[in-house]
């Protein structure tokens, strides 16, 4: 007999709203409605106004990636007025950007492992994470908007001092990333709970075109840092870490494997702060005018920004394409065929965030 | 930023073309110029090379209709629903609701310039 099931919009196992209606056969999913919108913001609208305001907008698209947004429309915005920033600004930007990166795959990790029971690892995963956050609040000031990215630069510069203290922290994160992944690589449970489990083939994460660890997790090795360089990943090469299960396990482990990754390039980008000029910020002579368009490769994959201006100090239109809405079609065919215990494992190995997908 | 600017048959081809290329869509954009909506479509083919489409559709008091390259390219579906309920242009087959409630219509749809009064030609 069939049943039908409304898996959300609050279910624990998402911290936002999404709804998923399954039509299930016993315990296994027959069917399944993706339904959004339940935190549309209409944030699009918003950014029709002045520029100078729309990175601090972009940073309330999402509290994880919010150096990825507003470096993304930094980009773009730039590329509406043919600026080019400084080489400072350019470092200081990536190393947040790296930063970020951490930061968001120690929650994505701990939040997939809370959902399998896991809770202890779920809190020293966040336990490393604050220690990232700590980093932030050192840095900017801030330890989740950080706010210093504006149009032309940054406003806050990394000295010396404070280029140990991240190499030091690099060290420090280094290690207890290393424990982590060696509890996660040693459990036999972990491991049987996750492979096998939500498998997306190379062809239809092609067909789909997802982004992120769900790509690179099903053998596509996309990764806009390497794909389609910006600021500093034109010097530091990326190489996309690729897994090829296509599982639950396969997007987990390319996020554990993208820790080492990200420190390993905050490593490279701290010593070329070292006889940069202290410039930070390029002012533009004009406004922006034409079209141009950005894209950055944030922890849950790559993200848009489409910028036209009109020559004025208010923008005419900004399109974002966040990476949670190019990988929300991967998710239905997943759920489709599998158990209800596993509906919320296979969403959260997205990594979903809902206020980017909604905007 | 360059794109190129094609008919809604030519860009069916070029889909298919670019999906046997391996190509990727990024993303479907739309936007409001007044007079017409401009349908801007992009697509990573290869490392640092982006192609960019352009399809002009005339706005028509709410009567547009595009068609839909989500047959070629599945990942194109929420893109496609988006610029429907956003814009109003129906894209043929495909729901054209995803993320706002039926009661919003349109938002990013802006209202078609007044054209100046024409003056009386001198008898």
């Amino acid at each position: 007999m069939r049943s039908t099931i409304q898996f959300g919009p609050q279910h624990p196992v998402w911290i936002e709203p999404l709804r998923l209606k399954l039509t299930m056969d016993g315990e296994i999913v027959k069917d399944a409605d993706l339904e959004a919108g339940y935190v549309h913001k209409g944030l699009e609208k918003k950014f029709e106004w002045d520029y100078n305001k729309g990175a601090y907008l972009s940073e309330r698209v999402c509290a994880i990636c919010t150096q990825h947004h507003s470096t993304c429309f930094c980009l773009a915005t730039e590329g509406t007025m043919n600026l080019e920033i400084p080489r400072r600004a350019q470092i200081i930007r990536t190393i947040m950007l790296e930063l970020e990166r951490l930061h968001s795959h120690f929650l994505a990790i701990g939040l997939t492992l809370e959902s399998i029971g896991f809770e202890n690892l779920f809190m020293l995963c966040f336990r490393d994470r604050e220690a990232v956050l700590d980093v932030f609040e050192r840095t900017t000031g801030n330890r989740i908007l950080h706010g210093i990215n504006i149009v032309g630069g940054v406003t806050r510069n990394i000295g010396p001092e404070m280029g140990k203290e991240i190499m030091d922290f690099c060290d420090d994160i280094e290690k207890r990333a290393h424990d982590l992944e060696q509890m996660i690589l040693k459990s036999y449970t972990i491991k049987q709970r996750m492979q096998g489990v939500g498998v997306m083939s190379e062809k239809l994460a092609r067909d789909l075109c997802v982004v992120g660890p769900v790509a690179r997790g099903s053998n596509v090795p996309y990764d806009v840092r390497h794909d389609a360089p910006y600021l500093m990943y034109r010097e530091v090469k990326v190489t996309p870490i690729v897994e090829t299960g296509g599982d639950c396990w396969a997007r987990s482990i390319v996020r554990v494997r993208e820790l080492f990754q990200s420190i390993d390039i905050i490593r490279q980008l701290v010593p070329m702060l070292e006889g940069t000029p202290d410039e930070l910020f390029a002012k533009s002579k004009v406004l922006p005018e034409g079209e141009s368009f950005a894209r950055v490769e944030p922890p849950r994959g790559e993200l848009f920004y489409y910028v036209r201006g009109k020559k004025s100090k208010d923008l005419d239109r900004v399109k974002i394409r966040t990476s949670t809405y190019a990988n929300g079609p991967g998710i239905v065919p997943l759920i489709k065929g599998s158990h209800l215990a596993d509906v919320g494992l296979i969403t959260i190995t997205f990594d979903p965030c809902i206020g980017c997908f909604d905007r | 930023m360059e794109s190129k600017t094609v008919t809604q048959a030519e860009l069916q081809g070029i889909v298919n073309n670019l999906r046997e290329r391996g190509a990727r869509l990024i993303t479907i954009a739309g936007v409001d110029t007044g007079e017409n909506i401009e349908v801007l479509y992009f697509f990573h083919t290869g490392i640092g090379q982006t192609d960019n489409y352009r399809i002009i559709v005339p706005k028509q008091g709410g009567n547009e209709e595009i068609m839909s390259i989500t047959p070629l390219i599945p990942g194109a579906y929420i893109a496609e629903n988006e610029l429907s309920e956003m814009f109003g242009v129906k894209v043929r087959d495909i729901p054209g609701r995803f993320f706002l409630h039926p009661s919003v219509n349109a938002p990013l749809r802006r209202p078609v310039p007044a054209k100046a009064p024409q003056k009386e030609a001198k008898q």
